[in-house]
């Protein structure tokens, strides 16, 4: 046992032989108790290693496959009928059974029908389905009854039947527990990861050290959207020998997705998508990154694949949903939404991009149930939060928009537009500070929409504070990122005149002039010009200096009684000696592209 | 009738023989060759003077079983055997009874002569004749809706014959004494003096099983298997062999299986209920109970469909079919099945509170109410119906009302209790529960004081025992405003109904009582505890809208704001239109502001002005962007600049 090693810098060891013969294993034990996906998620791992060469000892493990002889008949029907999805009956089969894969076999499928039971039952009234409670209940009283011969397996199976009940807690302690027991069983480590919803709850498991423990700590990243750590962890075990994993590659896929690197995540799907053409799994962000990128004509192209691959998968649905946004047929993407919906009720980016649509709709108050509904999934999705935040604030409600935009802030701290957001709802409640704070705190996480400092400045300008309005202003107007903005004209225009309260004509020119670029300051330009050369004529001739205001921050005052003096050539236009760390431009690199939340 | 055959035929004929053909031809239900063979024994003696008892019994009963009641009648009363014949009354009586004439069955009963009615210590024969007779007298008298004088010819029934198994049935299905009354009158039976002890330990058993049959199930642990001698009680000197063999031989039988089944539906455990009722036509009416608590209208549905293509005269066919239009919510035809059932059987007080059901699912309280005091009079001893009724009174706004009929609820169910923990205590603890009903009852005269308030619970919480009622109580005295009452009440059901298990393993059956206890924590004032409530609540019912708004409020209460607007989250994607829900969010919304305000704006303000200002001169040079800082004159730097508007 150990705490899970976050932020291990250093090369992790991996031997590829025990991986292996781990997979091996894994693969026949999750195949014969019907745990299909995490079989395929295994043998994918295993085919990703296939240049690996072992030699297994073939002679020495001779499978056994745990059952007991008389039961192998009833196993065997019932894991037939299992595969055929009828599980009462595969249930019914192995009522006596009593060797461990049965017991668990019997109990899956238990599990398996009344899910599906409530699955199909979902649509047909809204009301909890207490059969199917009731199905959870039992199982529970029989994990409770069995406690002391569970084996990883079971409790995993009691982990997910936990987790359905919401009692989260005891789910992780069982589940770790399942992973202690067997290491190899991915999908428990993955109800694991959904569980652990903040970063110290993930650092608080107890997990066996196990080379499973790298997949796990990198999946709970993406989870967690700590999407630098993912990715390092990622090429770790790319370079652990993973590198041909396809799995591997779609995991840094979405973390570059994730951290807004849309060419490097796009790069990686259609990589993939070569390797594996018939590869559903993730396409959902896929198309999310053509939806970015505005690519219609391969999102179309990726649409019919998915659709001529399976037509009946969430991804597919999501797909196609997005190529209707695209497209702007919202109506159609709502309905496409709503079918991977009906397909899984748990899948939360389809509720929050049918949120998406129902706001582009207008219809808001369909768009906070889906973000509800988001919520409930996890509720540490920050684009759940944020449409809440963004639906109430078209219906006006102020309140509580704030809540929900600071919860999106808190959940994803490093993405600027939930603060401007929440900066702007602040404004709007008359809530001055804070709404210059979060503006603040949007330029200095790195500001993605560029608007943050405009916001500030105007926001400082309102609230009668011209030196800081002027601070922010210049930032601005100094980000090369800003160029083309369309708030840079107010900008200029009002650092211009900024500049001539305080008779500080080179500065004042200099602003005025850019004014002239733009139609629409272009006349106060003029103007201000006009002023400045009236000043200019009207110092030259009095050579007195002149009097500086009394209001005139400090610094600006030795600054304009340097260039007063009339000799540029010694003093450059000083720079103030204020450490500016107040505003310096963040260093983050920005990015102008529209992204959609 | 054949009564003129000569004499002389008579020496010839062996009439022994006769009677023996007569017995077998019955007991093979060859009813019309019974008939001419007792035809012409009654025939032969009857030449040698009067037709003996005996004979004329065995033609009328030949004739009732060909369903000739009339006949069978007048042969008997044409001879006016009834009034010094035991067995002959009893068959009179039966023909009238089957002839719907209970008044004329009653007559001849009265008719009858008093000696014969006398049970006697020495001739179990004649007792067990008489025990039949006073049976058809409770049938007869509680057609005439002359309950109690029924229960009490069922008791002397009983009494004179132990083994009257039929008695006892009627009796307890009448409900027509209280359980504890009824437990005296089984444990004060003459058992030993009337049969074998073996017999008598069986009948001992299954009787007291019988009378249990609203005390739930002891738990899987020590299921099925009673701890034997615990449970006979004082008159038993058996040795505990035959005990157990006794045991054993009746937990095979069919009547066992239907007890067992019964207590279990008592403890709410349905399914089991349902699986323990093995026979598929046995036991109607529990098993309708079971698949309506189970929700399985397509079962009951089919059940129903199968009882009344089959007896069609029998009242729990058409009870079934009311239950099921009940189960699916349509009330009105409920109704209409139900009324038939009546109709068939006066006496059911299950169909009337079936019936009332039904009002009280269409919101019908007034109508509701109505049906449930037919039902608490048709069963006066059972706890059920006015359970129900106060329930009702608490609906519609009556608190007083309300603790009133809980109360004796909750007295008639309690008494049960005492009684299984000690005979002969039973009988005082229910009449102190009936004291106990009666002081409300001089309270209420007084009315409205606080302090009475308070008083008006108290009785229940005292003496209840029934997690049902106690359930109910709380909830009427949580929404009487007496949450302290409310929440002892409904602690109280919490433990009944687990019984010696912990908390957290009561059955989902009991998330309601776990939120109510929840809210009144609450109302209390201890809304950590309230929390634990809820969360026990929402692991048997998960993703419940009105839950998840109850701890949100137990969250704002605790000053947790951000908890309680997530669990109010909850509520509203499981319920979009939950207004509570709705109001509250705003509320905690509100003042999650407040908070903010004050904490952020002055302490934390990120720009006052003093530090604001000097950073702005920075600007006008453009040099404190790192990346212009080059080190270069002014000069450059302003040449940079012109470039640009260029």
């Amino acid at each position: 046992m150990q705490p899970l090693l976050i932020n291990t810098k250093t090369d992790i060891q991996i031997d590829l032989n025990q991986v292996k013969i781990d997979l091996r294993h894994g693969i026949r034990e999750c195949v014969d108790r019907g745990l299909t996906q995490t079989a395929k998620w295994l043998a994918e791992l295993n085919y990703a290693l296939k240049d690996h060469k072992i030699v297994y000892e073939e002679t020495s493990t001779p499978y056994e496959d745990g059952t007991v002889i008389e039961e192998r008949e009833a196993y065997m029907l019932a894991r037939s009928y299992f595969d055929c999805q009828e599980f009462d009956r595969a249930a019914h089969f192995l009522e006596n059974c009593t060797s461990p894969k049965c017991v668990f076999l019997q109990r899956y499928s238990q599990y398996m029908s009344s899910e599906k039971k409530r699955l199909d039952n979902a649509t047909d009234s809204g009301t909890e389905n207490t059969e199917s409670t009731q199905v959870l209940l039992d199982l529970l009283s029989f994990f409770k009854a069995n406690r002391n011969n569970l084996d990883g397996y079971l409790l995993y199976l009691e982990g997910i039947v936990l987790k359905k009940l919401d009692l989260r807690n005891q789910a992780v302690t069982v589940l770790q527990a399942s992973v202690q027991a067997t290491p190899i069983l991915w999908a428990a480590w993955v109800e694991l990861a959904s569980l652990a919803n903040e970063y110290e709850a993930l650092d608080s498991l107890q997990l066996p050290k196990h080379w499973m423990m790298y997949f796990f700590a990198a999946h709970a990243f993406i989870e967690l959207k700590l999407s630098d750590q993912a990715l390092e962890a990622y090429t770790m075990l790319a370079s652990a020998g993973f590198d041909k994993s396809t799995y591997v590659t779609a995991q840094m896929a979405i973390a570059h997705h994730d951290r807004r690197d849309v060419d490097s995540s796009l790069a990686l799907f259609r990589e993939l998508f070569q390797t594996d053409p018939y590869r559903l799994d993730n396409w959902d962000v896929y198309s999310h990154l053509l939806y970015l990128k505005e690519k219609r004509m391969e999102l179309a192209d990726l649409a019919q694949r998915a659709v001529s691959i399976d037509k009946y998968r969430v991804e597919t649905c999501c797909v196609i949903g997005n190529y209707y946004s695209l497209r702007g047929e919202h109506q159609k993407a709502v309905i496409y939404f709503q079918r991977a919906l009906s397909l899984d009720p748990q899948y939360l980016s389809a509720w929050i991009l049918m949120g998406h649509e129902f706001i582009e709709l207008q219809h808001s108050n369909a768009a906070i149930q889906c973000y509800r509904q988001a919520i409930d999934v996890n509720r540490n999705d920050y684009r759940a939060w944020n449409g809440l935040g963004q639906a109430y604030e078209i219906l006006g409600l102020n309140g509580y928009c704030i809540y929900y935009y600071s919860r999106a802030a808190q959940l994803k701290p490093d993405d600027s537009r939930m603060l401007v957001s929440l900066g702007e709802a602040y404004e709007k409640m008359d809530k001055i500070p804070n709404a210059l704070k979060c503006y603040y705190k949007a330029h200095s996480t790195g500001d993605i929409e560029g608007m943050a400092l405009f916001k500030l400045a105007k926001l400082y300008e309102k609230s009668n504070m011209p030196n800081s309005a002027a601070a922010a202003y210049t930032a601005a107007c100094q980000d090369p990122a800003n160029a083309g903005s369309k708030e840079l004209p107010t900008a200029h225009r009002y650092l211009a005149q900024y500049y001539l309260r305080f008779s500080l004509l080179d500065h004042a020119a200099h602003y005025a002039y850019k004014c002239l670029e733009n139609e629409s300051s272009k006349e106060a330009g003029k103007n201000i010009l006009k002023t400045i050369s009236e000043k200019r004529l009207a110092a030259s001739s009095s050579s007195q200096p002149p009097s500086l205001p009394d209001d005139l921050p400090e610094a600006i005052k030795n600054v304009s009684a340097a260039s007063l003096s009339h000799d540029p050539s010694k003093t450059p236009l000083p720079s103030p000696n204020v450490t500016p760390d107040n505003f310096s431009t963040p260093l983050m690199a920005r990015k102008n592209i529209k992204y959609k939340m | 009738m054949a009564k003129s055959v000569s004499a002389a035929t008579t020496e010839c004929l062996n009439i022994d023989f006769m009677r023996s053909l007569v017995k077998q031809y019955s007991e093979l239900g060859q009813w019309t060759s019974a008939l001419f063979w007792a035809d012409v024994a009654a025939a032969a003696c009857s030449g040698m003077g009067q037709a003996s008892g005996d004979d004329i019994w065995l033609l009328a009963s030949a004739m009732l079983a060909r369903g000739e009641l009339h006949r069978a009648a007048h042969a008997v009363t044409s001879r006016a055997l009834h009034r010094r014949h035991l067995l002959c009354l009893g068959v009179v009586m039966r023909a009238y009874l089957a002839a719907k004439e209970p008044a004329t069955a009653l007559n001849m009963m009265d008719e009858c002569d008093p000696a014969l009615l006398e049970p006697r210590n020495t001739d179990q024969t004649h007792n067990r004749a008489l025990a039949g007779v006073l049976v058809w007298q409770a049938r007869a008298l509680s057609a005439l809706e002359r309950r109690e004088a029924a229960a009490e010819a069922l008791a002397a029934a009983l009494r004179a014959d132990c083994a009257s198994y039929e008695a006892l049935d009627l009796l307890l299905d009448q409900h027509a004494l209280t359980p504890a009354q009824e437990l005296e009158l089984i444990s004060s039976l003459p058992v030993s003096s009337q049969l074998g002890v073996a017999e008598g330990a069986l009948v001992r058993l299954a009787y007291r099983e019988r009378a249990l049959r609203y005390t739930p199930e002891p738990l899987p642990p020590s299921s099925g298997t009673h701890p034997p001698g615990a449970d006979t009680g004082g008159g038993a000197s058996t040795e505990a062999g035959v005990e157990a063999e006794v045991e054993e031989v009746r937990s095979r039988t069919l009547e066992a299986s239907v007890g067992r089944a019964r207590r279990l539906a008592a403890g709410g455990r349905w399914r089991e209920a349902l699986a323990a009722l093995q026979e598929p036509w046995g036991a109607a009416a529990e098993r309708v109970a079971c698949l309506v608590e189970l929700r399985r209208s397509a079962e009951l549905f089919a059940f129903a469909h199968e009882l009344v293509d089959a007896y069609p005269q029998e009242w729990t066919s058409w009870f079934a079919v009311g239950c099921y239009y009940y189960l699916i919510g349509k009330s009105e035809l409920a109704r209409r099945y139900l009324s038939k059932a009546k109709t068939l059987e006066p006496g059911a007080g299950c169909v009337w509170l079936a019936y009332g059901h039904s009002f009280a699912a269409d919101n019908e309280h007034d109508q509701a109410m109505a049906a449930y005091f037919k039902a608490s009079q048709l069963m006066s001893g059972c706890h059920v119906p006015p359970l129900y009724v106060g329930v009702e009174c608490s609906l519609l706004n009556n608190p007083p009302m309300c603790a009133k009929f809980l109360a004796r609820a909750a007295a008639l169910h309690a008494g049960l209790h005492t009684a299984e923990q000690a005979g002969p205590d039973a009988g005082r603890g229910a009449r102190q529960a009936g004291q106990a009903v009666e002081a409300e009852e001089a309270e209420e005269a007084q009315e409205e004081a606080e302090a009475e308030n308070k008083g008006r619970w108290e009785c229940v919480v005292r003496c209840v025992q029934e997690p049902h009622v106690a359930h109910e109580a709380g909830v009427a005295a949580f929404a009487a405003g007496d949450y302290r009452a409310a929440r002892a009440l409904l602690t109280r059901a919490l433990d009944a109904a687990r019984g010696d298990r912990p908390v957290d393993e009561v059955g989902a059956r009991w998330a309601p009582t776990l939120d109510a206890l929840g809210h009144a924590w609450r109302a209390l004032g201890a809304a950590g505890e309230a929390l634990g409530w809820h969360a026990r609540a929402l692991a048997r019912r998960p993703a419940r809208g009105r839950s998840h708004a109850a701890r949100g409020l137990c969250l704002a209460l605790l000053g947790r704001r951000r908890a309680a607007a997530r669990a109010l989250h909850r509520a509203l994607a499981a319920d979009p239109d939950d207004v509570v829900a709705h109001a509250l969010l705003d509320a905690v919304l509100d003042r999650l502001h407040d908070d903010h305000a004050p904490d952020e704006e002055i302490p934390q303000f990120p720009f006052p002005e003093l530090n604001i200002s000097p950073a702005a001169p920075a600007t006008p040079a453009a040099a404190p962007a790192s990346a212009d800082v080059t080190g270069a004159a002014d000069v450059t730097n302003m040449a940079d600049m012109s470039m640009s508007f260029d």
